[in-house]
């Protein structure tokens, strides 16, 4: 068949044609730039079982190589010549019966960069109520200023249920909070063995976990209630990095191996940005 | 022939419009840093050189890749070389020049590496930004290029370009630049590391044949959808303010050649809006002003970030209260009429806008206290005695189940104490409702196939596959970043089959696919040929009532297509749709 294009520089047809018809505007597709940067949570449980090995290193240990490479990949697509464009605000939170502020409020990619990435170490029990409460009133100051800028993500990593009260209500809260690119979004990596019938998966290949997808856990279902689904754009982003995922997919990871817990934290970064790649 | 003059703009300034006129021909140029680039004082990315001498002109203009090593570099490398290449080339054809450029191209990658590899990386970075630096090197540092030869001794006109960047040619009845439409492409550049990436696209055509032409860089692409013809240098001066004004202002390089004694012919500007008023509605302003002759449409803009544009010759508009930010004080209107803008009207002071209600906190819930340092209320310990009554009653039953008559089935089984665990209330695993209150999409009032010409495939992301007819035009109208390299598809080999991806996303029924890749993801078409009609396109498929039964695969195996396949035109039988 032939696939051409009709005159490229010539808006008045393609205006014409969409003249009758009704097409919603597409959410999440707000480039992160300066001036509108992308807002990401992450969150990070801390209890103790994150001591537990995962492919050859503790869970933890996984967990904050993962995030270091995301947040190296962030200031690889915020940087134009030496200097690091702040495209990305992130706030970062360890909880476990406390909820730790790591980075002591949001800052920018390029203050992130000159931080580095925190050292972590294993606490007791997952609040994860708490946490998301900690979250919930980050945003609630924050989601006025956010008009025109991509909608934030909330990146949610635990490896176990959670103790205390259920997070499903202030979760839900979180993810009917709205900016004018859409809602926020939440996205759950879950460290477990306990969330699919397959023991290996490969990344590049995986089409991620659907609403139909058969989840081993009642507590793996209830994560994927609370995972947002994957923005189209985002979908595109994570395919530059050779990650596959369906459109339907929810936002959500089980985190088997280190590759997959690695993916988790591509997804989060996965805003669309402006610029060549 | 006189020495040749060379003009190079300076990447760490910007150069505004700059006219130079010749015998036979004339230029305009103009380069600007990034809004970004000019507030930390960085040199931009573009670069753009001309070497002419009133016989011949050649230009290069670059546009760096900033995610790549240090874009200014090869960018500022590529342009100077390219230049100098051409200058002493010989015209060519059009398959010679690609040859010989191509090996050029291949040929200055060892300098160029060169170059990359002694560039020293200042030392104040972080340890972070250094390492990502390295790693950036070790890819190499890659800009595109348009490149052109006008030689006036020969009467010939010879092109060659890589990338996005934009290349526009106008003769005396208008612009012909469709003959290089789907050849900027975002994916395609020059790299230091490994020469060309994509497919270097030549042209070669009699000088005479081209009134003007102009290139630019893709942080004007503004440009595209604004400009139908030469322009005044005032609007030139005027879009290239409101590009750097964008959140997403990149750098921008321009340059024009015509091919006259004298600047092409240029339109007046349309007169200026006045009596701008501005109501305040419940939740948006009204804006209503008095209109100007020959306006096509007008442009709204704030003092800081907001930009608009009426989308016909209509003096009114409103704007949601959400769309303004608190630096935005006045608002300003202008008209446009044929590609040219008037001047901006006296501003009009925005009134105050309420800010935001943002919903209350909930309460914080009761703290989780330790189950050691918890005292238990008076009633818990008779709940705990008829516990511990009821297991030792179990016990007994189960101990002497012989001799009262019971089975093992019917001895109550001892509880566990109660889990905190959160339990799902759906049970199994049923489908989950997706969170949140997600409106779905609109559906357009168009004709809908029916599910009967639907099959379920077994191919991922594939929910529906519908038949279109084999030799109709589709069209795709929708404009978005994906798909503007495709706007119509024609299915031209019977006997194919056409899968359409089910969207099923939270916005759209729509799907859309870009040429040369994987189908995926989502578009929308219109048929447009035979009937000369714009409607009647079958464009809602999937999107399955989740209380109908799934349709079963079909027994015939269904061969992955490698793009995209049409059925034959169905028969009566089976009832068409389209």
């Amino acid at each position: 068949m032939v696939i051409g294009e009709q005159g490229q520089f010539g808006a008045a047809k393609q205006s014409q044609l969409i003249h009758n018809l009704q097409v919603n505007p597409m959410p999440y597709e707000i480039l992160a730039t300066s001036k509108t940067p992308a807002l990401i949570i992450y969150l990070l449980d801390v209890s103790a079982s994150m001591k537990k090995p995962l492919g050859g290193k503790s869970r933890m240990e996984v967990v904050m190589d993962a995030l270091g490479a995301a947040l190296r990949q962030m200031v690889f697509r915020s940087t134009k010549g030496s200097r690091v464009a702040p495209r990305y605000r992130i706030a970062m939170y360890a909880y476990s019966d406390h909820v730790y502020d790591l980075l002591n409020g949001i800052k920018t990619v390029n203050q992130v960069a000159q931080l580095g990435v925190p050292q972590l170490s294993t606490m007791r029990s997952t609040d994860t109520a708490l946490a998301f409460e900690q979250v919930e009133k980050l945003l609630y100051n924050e989601i006025h200023n956010l008009q025109g800028s991509p909608a934030p993500l909330v990146c949610h990593m635990t490896d176990g249920e959670f103790t205390g009260a259920d997070p499903e209500p202030v979760v839900r809260r979180i993810m009917q909070m709205e900016t004018s690119d859409g809602k926020v979004l939440v996205e759950n990596i879950f460290i477990s063995d306990d969330i699919l019938a397959e023991s290996f998966i490969d990344p590049h290949q995986w089409s991620g976990i659907l609403p139909t997808t058969r989840l081993s856990s009642q507590y793996a279902q209830k994560l994927r209630s609370i995972s947002s689904p994957l923005p189209h754009s985002y979908q595109v982003m994570m395919r530059e990095s050779g990650y596959f995922i369906a459109d339907q997919a929810h936002m959500m990871l089980p985190g088997i191996s280190p590759a997959l817990v690695e993916m988790g934290f591509v997804m989060s970064m996965s805003t669309p940005i402006g610029g060549r790649q | 022939m006189s020495n040749p003059t060379v003009i190079r703009i300076d990447q760490r300034t910007e150069t505004p419009v700059t006219d130079l006129q010749r015998k036979r021909y004339g230029l305009r140029y103009a380069y600007a840093r990034s809004s970004d680039s000019q507030s930390t004082d960085d040199p931009g990315q573009d670069y753009l050189v001309v070497v002419e001498d009133g016989d011949k002109l050649v230009f290069a203009l670059c546009d760096g890749v900033s995610q790549s090593f240090y874009g200014d570099l090869s960018a500022r490398f590529l342009g100077e070389e390219l230049v100098k290449w051409f200058w002493q080339q010989p015209t060519k054809d059009s398959a010679s020049l690609k040859t010989s450029l191509a090996d050029q191209l291949s040929a200055i990658t060892t300098t160029a590496s060169r170059l990359v590899d002694q560039y020293q990386i200042p030392p104040d970075v972080s340890p972070m930004v250094k390492d990502v630096l390295e790693q950036k090197r070790k890819l190499g540092s890659e800009t595109t290029f348009i490149t052109g030869c006008l030689n006036y001794s020969d009467n010939s006109l010879s092109l060659a370009w890589l990338g996005d960047s934009r290349l526009r040619l106008w003769n005396r009845r208008g612009e012909v630049s469709g003959k290089f439409s789907q050849t900027f492409n975002t994916a395609e550049r020059w790299s230091s590391l490994k020469g060309i990436i994509g497919e270097l696209h030549v042209a070669t055509l009699p000088l005479n044949q081209i009134e003007y032409l102009m290139v630019y860089s893709d942080g004007l692409a503004v440009l595209d959808e604004t400009i139908q013809h030469h322009v005044r240098t005032e609007t030139l001066i005027s879009i290239m303010a409101t590009a750097q004004r964008m959140p997403q202002s990149d750098d921008i390089s321009f340059l024009q050649v015509w091919n006259s004694p004298s600047r092409p012919k240029e339109k007046p500007a349309p007169g200026v809006p006045t009596n701008l008023k501005i109501d305040k509605g419940k939740d948006r302003l009204l804006l209503a002003w008095k209109g100007v002759r020959r306006a096509e449409y007008y442009e709204i803009q704030s003092n800081h970030l907001l930009n608009r544009r009426t989308s016909s010759d209509q003096t009114s508009m409103e704007i949601p209260f959400d769309n303004f930010s608190e630096e935005d004080t006045a608002i300003f209107i202008r008209a446009w009429s044929d590609s040219e803008p008037g001047p901006w009207s006296q501003s009009a002071a925005l009134p105050s806008l309420p800010k935001p209600i943002a919903p209350p906190l909930p309460p914080k819930p009761r703290p989780v206290q330790p189950v050691q340092s918890q005292s238990l209320p008076p009633w818990a310990g008779i709940l705990i005695g008829l516990g511990a009554l009821i297991l030792i009653s179990s016990v007994v039953m189960f101990v002497f189940r012989d001799r009262l008559g019971a089975t093992t089935d019917e001895v109550g089984v001892i509880e566990d104490a109660p889990s905190t665990a959160p339990r799902n209330e759906t049970g199994g695993d049923a489908l989950v409702q997706t969170p949140g209150d997600i409106s779905l999409p609109t559906k357009t009032p168009l004709p809908i196939i029916t599910r009967m010409n639907c099959e379920r495939s077994d191919l991922p992301n594939v929910i529906c596959g519908c038949p279109i007819r084999g030799g109709d035009t589709y069209a795709n109208p929708v404009d978005t970043p994906d798909s503007e390299k495709v706007d119509y598809v024609t299915p031209s080999e019977p006997g194919e089959t056409c899968y359409f991806f089910d969207a099923r996303n939270n916005s759209s029924t729509w799907l859309r696919f870009a040429p040369g890749q994987e189908y995926q993801g989502w578009f929308q078409l219109e048929r447009i040929n035979p009937e000369p009609s714009y409607i009647q396109l079958p464009v809602e498929i999937g999107m399955p009532d989740e209380s109908e039964p799934v349709v079963q695969p079909t027994q015939e195996k269904i061969r992955k297509p490698k793009f995209w396949q049409i059925t034959p035109t169905p028969t009566e039988e089976t009832g068409e749709q389209i």
